[in-house]
C-alpha cells in the first residue's frame, strides 16, 4: 500500500479543514483514484452537524499516488493534527504527504514542509500525524451522503450576509427556524422572551426540478404548491459552523429542507465555470427542544 | 420600503403610533449611551421618541429623538375632552403619551441585525479597563452612521417603528438590499421614575459652562477607571473649572482654564465643589464620546446636569442628558 502526494493547493486544504474542525474532531478521508472524500460515521448522522466532501484530487495535490488491494485508502485522524501541520506549511516553498509503513491499522502520514531558510537553504519541518487505516469492513459501513426526502430546495442568497445577521441572531436565542419555499422565500427566525425576530429574503433562485430524474409519484413533495414553506429548527451554533464555509466563496449553495427533520447543503467551489470543483455537503438536524 | 406587509398586529394603521427614521444608526448611537442599565423607559409623544434609564435612585440619562428628525412620524391620538364627540372611539385609549419599559440590549440587537456596532462588540472590548477607558474616547467608533451591510457601500439602513396606543406590538421593521428584518419586542409596564429634571430645575442654577467636548474626553481618558468619585469644582475665581478623582489609584487633578477657545460660554456666580459617586459618572463617556459639544449645569444643591450635543449629520442635532445627585458632605472620601 503506498500514499503519497504534494500540496499544489495548500489554502483549499486548509479552509476545508478549518471547516471541518468546527463540525467534527476526526476525520475519515477517503483517498480514491481521482478524489478525495470526506466522509463520516453512521453513528454521528443524526446526534449532531456533520460535513461530507468530495473533491477531485488533482484540485489539492500533484503526484497523487494511492496503490492499495481496493481502489482507495480511508484514514482516521484528528483534525487539529493535520491543522497544525498545514499553518506552518503556509509560507512553504513545498509541502508534500506520505503514508508510512508500519504494520497494522496505526500509521503515521508524514507532513514534510519545505521552507525557505534566511539563508537561502531550504529547510525541512516535519509534522507526523498519527492516523488509523480503516479496514475495509468498516469502510463499507461508512455514511456517503444520501438524499434526503425534502420538501423544498433553494438557492441561498449570499453567504456573508446570512452569516452576519445569524450572528446577531445568536445574541438573541440558542435555535435558529429555518423556513422557505419553492416560490423563492428563505425566513431566518429566532425567538426569545423578549423579542421575536424575523429576516426574510425574497425573490432567490429556485433550482428547477429535472422531471428525468425525479418523478413526481416518488417525490410528491417537491411537486407541491410553490407557497409551501416547510421550516425546520436548528442549533444556531451548527448554523454558524456551516455558515463557516463562506471562506471557500462557493459559486451557489442549495438548501434542501426536510421539515422537522434536517437541512442539507450542497456547497459547489470554484468560480462561476462549469467545471466540477467539488463540493461539500453539509448535514444539520433539527432540534426538537 | 417593499410592500409586503410585515405588520403582525391587526390594529388598523391609522390606529398606530408610526415612526420611520431614514438612518437606524442614529437610534443606535442614543441606545448603546444608555446602555450602562439593562431596561429604559420609552416614552412615544407627539414631540418625539424619548428613552430614559434611571441608577440607583440617584441620576438619570435621557436620549431624545424629536419628530422633525424622522421621515415620518405618526402620533394619530387625539385626546379629547369631548365625551360627545362622534369621532372619538370611546373604547379605544387616546394617550398623549405612550410609556413602557423595554430592554435596551435586545433593542440594540435588533437595530444592529444589519450590521454596524453593537453593544456586545463593545463589552468584548471592554474587558481590559485602559481599553474601555479608549472605547470612549474613540469617536470615530461612534460615527460609522449607517453602516449597513452589502459589501461595504454606505447606504444607510432605515427603521419603521410602529407601536399600538397601550404600548402593545411594538414592532421594529428594518430593510437592506431588498432583505427585510421585522422585530417585535416584548414592552413592559414601565418603572416609577424619579422627576429629577424637576429637581434640578426647582434649584437656582449656579454655574453653566458649555464647551467644546475634546478636553472632556482626554481629561476623563486619564481618569482610572478604579475611581470611587469625582469632584467638580467649579468657581468665578481661578481654578474655574477643576475636576479632581479620588480613589484606589490616589488622586487626580486637572484644571481647564477660563480663557481658551474651547470654552464657548462660562457663567458663574459662587463657587461651588461637589462630588459625585464615579460609577454615575462613568455611564456619560459613551455620549460624550459621541458629542461634540458639552453642556455643564450646576445647581444650588450640586445636581449636575450634562448634557451633550450628539451631530447626527451636516444639519440635524440631538442630545443626551445625564442628571446626577451628589454624594452627601458626609461621604466625602476626604
Amino acid at each position: 500500500m503506498r500514499l503519497s502526494a504534494t500540496l499544489i493547493n495548500a489554502g483549499l486544504l486548509t479552509k476545508m479543514a478549518m471547516c471541518l474542525e468546527k463540525i467534527t474532531k476526526r476525520w475519515i478521508m477517503q483517498f480514491g483514484p481521482e478524489h478525495i472524500h470526506l466522509l463520516a460515521h453512521k453513528e454521528d448522522i443524526t446526534t449532531g452537524a456533520q460535513m461530507f466532501g468530495q473533491i477531485k484530487a488533482d484540485r489539492l495535490f500533484e503526484k497523487y499516488v494511492v496503490e492499495c488491494r481496493d481502489d482507495s485508502i480511508y484514514l482516521e485522524f484528528s483534525g487539529e493534527h493535520l491543522v497544525r501541520a498545514l499553518k506552518s506549511g503556509q509560507q512553504a516553498t513545498e509541502v508534500s504527504m506520505k503514508l508510512l509503513k508500519p504494520q497494522g491499522e496505526d500509521k503515521i502520514l508524514r507532513v514534510i514542509i519545505t521552507n525557505q531558510g534566511r539563508s537561502g537553504k531550504p529547510i525541512k519541518l516535519t509534522h507526523d500525524i498519527p492516523v488509523r487505516q480503516v479496514p475495509e469492513s468498516e469502510a463499507a459501513d461508512l455514511h456517503n451522503p444520501t438524499m434526503i426526502d425534502y420538501q423544498v430546495h433553494i438557492l441561498l442568497p449570499k453567504l456573508p450576509d446570512i452569516r452576519s445577521i445569524t450572528e446577531r441572531m445568536r445574541a438573541i436565542a440558542p435555535h435558529i427556524t429555518l423556513s422557505a419555499n419553492m416560490a423563492g422565500t428563505l425566513i431566518l427566525e429566532v425567538q426569545a422572551d423578549s423579542v421575536h425576530v424575523q429576516t426574510f429574503f425574497h425573490n432567490l433562485e429556485v433550482p428547477a426540478i429535472d422531471s428525468s430524474q425525479v418523478d413526481e409519484e416518488e417525490r410528491p413533495a417537491l411537486f407541491r404548491d410553490t407557497q409551501y414553506k416547510a421550516a425546520v429548527r436548528l442549533d444556531i451554533r451548527d448554523f454558524l459552523k456551516f455558515l463557516q464555509c463562506s471562506i471557500f466563496s462557493p459559486k451557489h449553495v442549495i438548501c434542501c429542507i426536510a421539515e422537522n427533520n434536517a437541512l442539507m447543503m450542497y456547497v459547489y467551489l470554484g468560480d462561476n465555470s462549469e467545471a466540477d470543483d467539488g463540493a461539500f455537503i453539509y448535514y444539520l438536524p433539527h432540534r426538537f427542544r | 420600503m417593499s410592500n409586503q406587509d410585515y405588520r403582525s398586529s391587526s390594529t388598523p394603521a391609522n390606529r398606530q403610533f408610526l415612526a420611520y427614521l431614514e438612518n437606524v444608526q442614529t437610534l443606535v448611537i442614543l441606545l448603546r449611551a444608555l446602555s450602562h442599565k439593562e431596561k429604559a423607559t420609552c416614552v412615544l409623544s407627539r414631540s418625539g421618541v424619548r428613552f430614559i434609564v434611571e441608577d440607583a435612585k440617584s441620576a438619570q440619562a435621557r436620549a431624545y429623538l424629536q419628530h422633525n428628525l424622522f421621515r415620518d412620524f405618526e402620533f394619530p391620538f387625539t385626546p379629547s375632552n369631548d365625551l360627545d364627540d362622534p369621532s372619538q372611539h370611546p373604547e379605544e385609549t387616546q394617550p398623549e403619551e405612550i410609556v413602557f419599559s423595554v430592554n435596551i440590549t435586545t433593542l440594540v440587537d435588533c437595530l444592529t441585525i444589519f450590521g454596524g456596532p453593537t453593544s456586545s462588540s463593545h463589552h468584548s472590548s471592554g474587558g481590559d479597563p485602559d481599553s474601555s477607558r479608549d472605547d470612549f474616547t474613540q469617536s470615530s467608533r461612534w460615527r460609522s452612521y449607517g453602516r449597513g451591510m452589502g459589501s461595504g457601500d454606505e447606504h444607510p439602513v432605515p427603521l419603521r417603528m410602529t407601536c399600538d396606543p397601550d404600548g402593545s406590538n411594538f414592532e421594529l421593521m428594518l430593510e437592506t438590499n431588498s432583505i427585510v428584518t421585522q422585530c417585535r419586542v416584548s414592552t413592559y409596564d414601565p418603572d416609577e421614575m424619579l422627576d429629577l429634571q424637576s429637581v434640578f430645575a426647582e434649584e437656582r442654577t449656579v454655574c453653566k459652562v458649555i464647551m467644546k467636548s475634546t478636553w472632556l474626553k482626554s481629561a476623563f481618558s486619564e481618569i482610572d477607571t478604579t475611581a470611587t468619585s469625582i469632584s467638580l469644582l467649579l468657581s468665578p475665581h481661578p481654578p474655574f473649572f477643576r475636576l479632581s478623582a479620588s480613589g484606589l489609584a490616589g488622586e487626580a487633578e486637572m484644571d481647564y482654564p477660563k480663557d481658551t477657545d474651547v470654552l464657548e460660554s462660562f457663567q458663574c456666580y459662587d463657587t461651588i465643589n461637589y462630588s459625585y459617586k464615579f460609577s454615575l459618572i462613568h455611564p456619560c463617556l459613551k455620549a460624550l464620546a459621541a458629542s461634540s459639544k458639552t453642556s455643564i449645569r450646576v445647581n444650588d444643591v450640586g445636581v449636575l446636569s450634562m448634557q451633550f450635543m450628539i451631530n447626527l449629520n451636516s444639519k440635524d442635532v440631538t442630545f443626551i442628558e445625564f442628571l446626577i445627585c451628589p454624594l452627601a458632605e458626609e461621604e466625602d472620601d476626604d
